[in-house]
C-alpha cells in the first residue's frame, strides 16, 4: 500500500497533545456503563453458545469414532466379522470349505483386470471320496468338521427344533464398504473486494499512538475455493440366516479410493454452492460359508417315488445377487444318514466404479472468527458400473466337492445412472483467509431403487466422514 | 492500577473487568476527542467511542504485543469509525478537476501555525462530514489519497477534491476568526 509520510507538523502535534490532555470535552460517564453492559451481554450470550457447539462437535466425533470401531453387525453380530476382527467360532472351517481349487465351470474367459488383481484363491487337493457311492459313510474330516449338535460318530439324533423347520428364508447379505473419496479442484477466477470488516483492516497494530501510519484496506473477500476431500465410509454387513442353516463365516474385505474436481462458489459471507465431479473405484471381497443339515421333513416325493430335498442359499449385496440351489434326490430304498449335511461356500468379488457430480448448497453459521458451522444439502448425479466374480461350491461332510461354479461378468453387469440426495453437517475452520478445513459427516441416499430390473431393489445409502481442505481464491 | 503494561495486557486477554476499565479510563480522552473529529455531534462521538472500545476489548486477543497497546486500540477504534462512516449512503460525491486541485498551494502549516490545540480541534469539527473525514485521514492519520479512497470506498479524485475543499473551508474559518491571516497568506 502506498503510504504518505506521517504529518509531523507543529499544529498536528499541538492537536495531539491537546487531545491527550485533561482539558477539553470529556465523554459522558455513562459510556463506560454501556460498554460494561455490552461486554457482559456478549459474555452471557456467547459462553453457553460455544459450550453447546463444542459439546456437539465432540459428541459427533465421538459417535463417529465409536460407529467406525463398533461391531459391523446389527442383526447377527456373532457371525459377522470385519477384516480386522476375524471370526472366533469355527475359525478353521473357511479355509477348507471355501473354494479350495480352481473352479471347474468358467463362463467367461476374459475377467476384469481389477478382479484378476484381487483374486487370491488357494489350491488344495480334493478329498478322495467319490460321489458315486450310493450310501457314502460321511465322516467329518479335519477340513470338514462336524456341525454342532452332531455326535462324534455322526449317528446321534438331529435337533428336533431344526427338523420342524420347513422352507428356509433367503439369506441376505449386504456390504457397504470402506470408501475413501478424494476430490481436487482447480479454480482460475478470482477478484477482490474491500471487506466492511474494520478489524481485518487494522494494519499497524504495533504503531504507537503518536505516530501516524497508514491503515491497511480491509481484508479481501474470497469467492472461489479449491478443495481436496477425503471421505471415510464405514463398512456395514447384515446377514439373515435361514432357519436350519448355520453360518460358519462371513468376511468382508472392502477397499476404495476415488478422485475428482470440486468447486465452491461463495455467495456472500454465508451461502455457497459446491459442485465438481469425482471418480471412484471401490472393490470388496465377500466370503460366506453356510452349513445345511439333512432334514427328512423337507423331503418331497416326486412322481417316480424319489424323495427330493432342495438346498439353496442366496448371496446379495447392494449391487448384485447370486444364488446356489442344490437338489438332492434320494431313490426309494437309499437311506441318507441323519448326520448328513452340506456345506455351501460363496465367495464374491465386486468392483464398483462410480462417477458422481454433486450440486450442493451450503450455509455457514460463523462461530467466532475461525470456526463456522456448515450445513450442506443437495443432489448428486451418479453412474455406477459393477464387475462381479462370484464362486460357489457345495461339498459334503467329507470335503468332497459336489459342485462348484463360477460366474464372471463384465463391468456392464450393472450400469445404472441414479440420483442421490446428500446432507452434510460440518465444522469449517479458517485459520487464515486462504485456507479452509472442513470436517463433516455426510449422509447419502439414492432417490430411487437400484437394479430393479435384476430384482435387487436396493436403495443406496451411505454414511461417511469427510475431511476437506480448501484453498480460497 | 496497572503499572506493568504486560500484566494489563494479560488481564485484558483474560477478560478481567478491572483491566478493561483501567484501559478505558486511560484511553478515553484522546479516543473521544478523535471520535469528535469524525462525528457530527457528541452523541455520535460517544457511540463511536463505545463501539470502538467494545471492538478493541473483544478483539484484544489479536494484539500481539509488537507495539504500544494505545496505538493498537486507536487503530481499532478508527477502523470502527470508518466502518460506520462507510455505511452512510453518500459520504462524499463531487470531484474537482485535477488542475484546480494542483493549483492550490498547501499553505495549511502556515495558516495553522499560531492556533492552539483546542481551537484546531474546534475548527476541524466545524468542517462538513466529508471534508472532515478526508482531512483527518490525510493530515492526522497519514493516509494517502489511494488509501483514503479504499477506506471510504470512494474514488481517488473524490478524496483529493474533498481535501481541497476542506482546506478552503478551513482557511475561510481561520480568516473569519483571525482576520489578520488574510494578509499573511495572500
Amino acid at each position: 500500500m502506498a503510504e504518505k509520510l506521517p504529518n509531523d507538523s507543529s499544529w498536528s502535534r499541538r492537536l495531539a497533545d491537546w487531545e491527550s490532555g485533561q482539558q477539553g470535552p470529556h465523554p459522558d460517564p455513562k459510556v463506560w456503563g454501556r460498554l460494561e453492559e455490552s461486554l457482559s451481554k456478549r459474555k452471557r450470550r456467547t459462553a453457553p453458545y460455544w459450550r453447546a457447539i463444542s459439546g456437539l462437535i465432540i459428541l459427533l466425533i465421538s459417535a463417529g469414532i465409536f460407529w467406525l470401531q463398533s461391531d459391523l453387525s446389527t442383526e447377527n453380530p456373532a457371525h459377522v466379522t470385519s477384516p480386522r476382527n476375524p471370526p472366533t467360532t469355527n475359525a478353521q472351517e473357511p479355509q477348507s470349505v471355501l473354494p479350495a481349487q480352481e473352479p471347474r465351470i468358467v463362463l467367461h474367459d476374459q475377467e476384469p483386470r481389477s478382479v484378476r488383481r484381487r483374486r487370491t484363491f488357494e489350491r488344495s487337493p480334493a478329498p478322495a471320496v467319490s460321489s458315486s457311492e450310493r450310501s457314502p459313510v460321511l465322516l467329518p474330516t479335519e477340513s470338514s468338521p462336524k456341525p454342532p449338535g452332531v455326535s462324534p460318530d455322526l449317528s446321534g439324533p438331529i435337533d428336533e427344533t431344526r427338523r420342524s423347520q420347513s422352507v428356509s428364508p433367503i439369506p441376505n447379505l449386504t456390504a457397504k464398504p470402506l470408501l475413501i473419496t478424494s476430490a481436487l479442484g482447480i479454480h482460475g477466477v478470482s477478484w477482490k473486494e474491500p471487506s466492511p470488516n474494520p478489524v481485518g483492516g487494522i494494519a499497524a497494530e504495533n504503531e504507537s499512538r503518536g505516530s501516524s501510519s497508514s491503515v491497511r484496506p480491509s481484508s479481501e473477500r474470497k469467492r472461489f475455493s479449491v478443495g481436496f476431500q477425503t471421505a471415510l465410509h464405514k463398512p456395514e454387513v447384515r446377514v439373515q440366516l435361514p432357519e436350519n442353516t448355520r453360518q460358519a463365516q462371513s468376511i468382508v474385505n472392502p477397499s476404495a479410493s476415488s478422485w475428482g474436481l470440486r468447486f465452491r462458489l461463495e455467495l456472500g459471507d454465508r451461502w455457497g454452492v459446491t459442485s465438481g465431479f469425482s471418480c471412484g473405484r471401490e472393490s470388496s471381497e465377500h466370503r460366506l460359508v453356510l452349513v445345511r443339515e439333512y432334514t427328512p421333513e423337507l423331503e418331497t416325493i416326486d412322481a417316480d417315488g424319489n424323495a427330493r430335498t432342495t438346498f439353496s442359499a442366496d448371496f446379495a449385496t447392494d449391487y448384485s445377487k447370486a444364488g446356489t440351489e442344490i437338489e438332492v434326490v434320494r431313490p426309494v430304498g437309499v437311506e441318507i444318514p441323519a448326520s448328513f449335511f452340506l456345506r455351501m461356500g460363496i465367495r464374491a468379488f465386486e468392483e464398483v466404479k462410480t462417477t458422481s457430480i454433486p450440486l450442493l448448497v451450503s450455509y455457514d453459521q460463523p462461530l467466532g472468527k475461525i470456526f463456522r458451522l456448515r450445513l450442506s444439502g443437495g443432489v448428486a448425479w451418479n453412474r455406477q458400473r459393477v464387475a462381479l466374480d462370484i464362486q460357489s461350491r457345495l461339498s459334503n461332510p467329507r470335503g468332497l466337492n459336489l459342485i462348484s461354479s463360477r460366474i464372471r461378468s463384465s463391468e456392464q453387469f450393472l450400469d445404472d445412472n441414479f440420483w442421490t440426495s446428500q446432507l452434510q453437517v460440518g465444522l469449517a475452520i479458517r485459520p487464515n483467509s486462504s485456507l479452509e478445513v472442513v470436517l463433516s459427516p455426510q449422509f447419502t441416499s439414492s432417490l430411487s431403487q437400484l437394479g430393479e430390473d435384476r430384482n435387487l431393489s436396493a436403495r443406496f445409502q451411505q454414511f461417511s466422514f469427510l475431511g476437506e481442505v480448501y484453498y480460497r481464491f | 492500577m496497572y503499572v506493568d503494561e504486560d500484566k494489563l495486557i494479560r488481564d485484558l486477554k483474560r477478560g478481567k473487568r478491572s483491566a478493561q476499565q483501567w484501559l478505558y479510563e486511560r484511553e478515553r480522552l484522546p479516543l473521544y476527542r478523535m471520535c469528535l473529529r469524525y462525528a457530527k455531534d457528541v452523541h455520535e462521538a460517544e457511540d463511536f467511542l463505545h463501539d470502538g472500545m467494545l471492538k478493541a476489548l473483544q478483539e484484544i486477543k489479536k494484539y500481539r504485543s509488537e507495539g504500544a497497546l494505545s496505538g493498537w486500540v486507536r487503530r481499532v477504534v478508527l477502523n470502527q469509525i470508518l466502518q460506520e462512516l462507510r455505511r452512510r449512503p453518500k459520504l462524499v460525491s463531487d470531484e474537482l478537476a485535477p488542475e484546480r486541485i494542483s493549483a492550490t498551494n498547501d499553505q495549511l502549516d502556515e495558516e495553522l501555525e499560531e492556533i492552539n490545540g483546542a481551537e484546531l480541534h474546534r475548527l476541524i469539527c466545524q468542517l462538513p462530514t466529508g471534508y472532515r473525514t478526508v482531512f483527518n485521514l490525510y493530515y492526522l492519520e497519514g493516509l494517502g489519497h489511494k488509501d483514503i479512497a479504499a477506506q471510504l470506498q470512494i474514488s481517488e479524485g473524490s478524496s483529493k477534491s474533498q481535501l481541497y475543499k476542506a482546506r478552503i473551508h478551513l482557511r475561510k474559518s481561520i480568516i473569519q476568526k483571525y482576520p489578520s491571516y488574510q494578509y499573511r497568506t495572500s
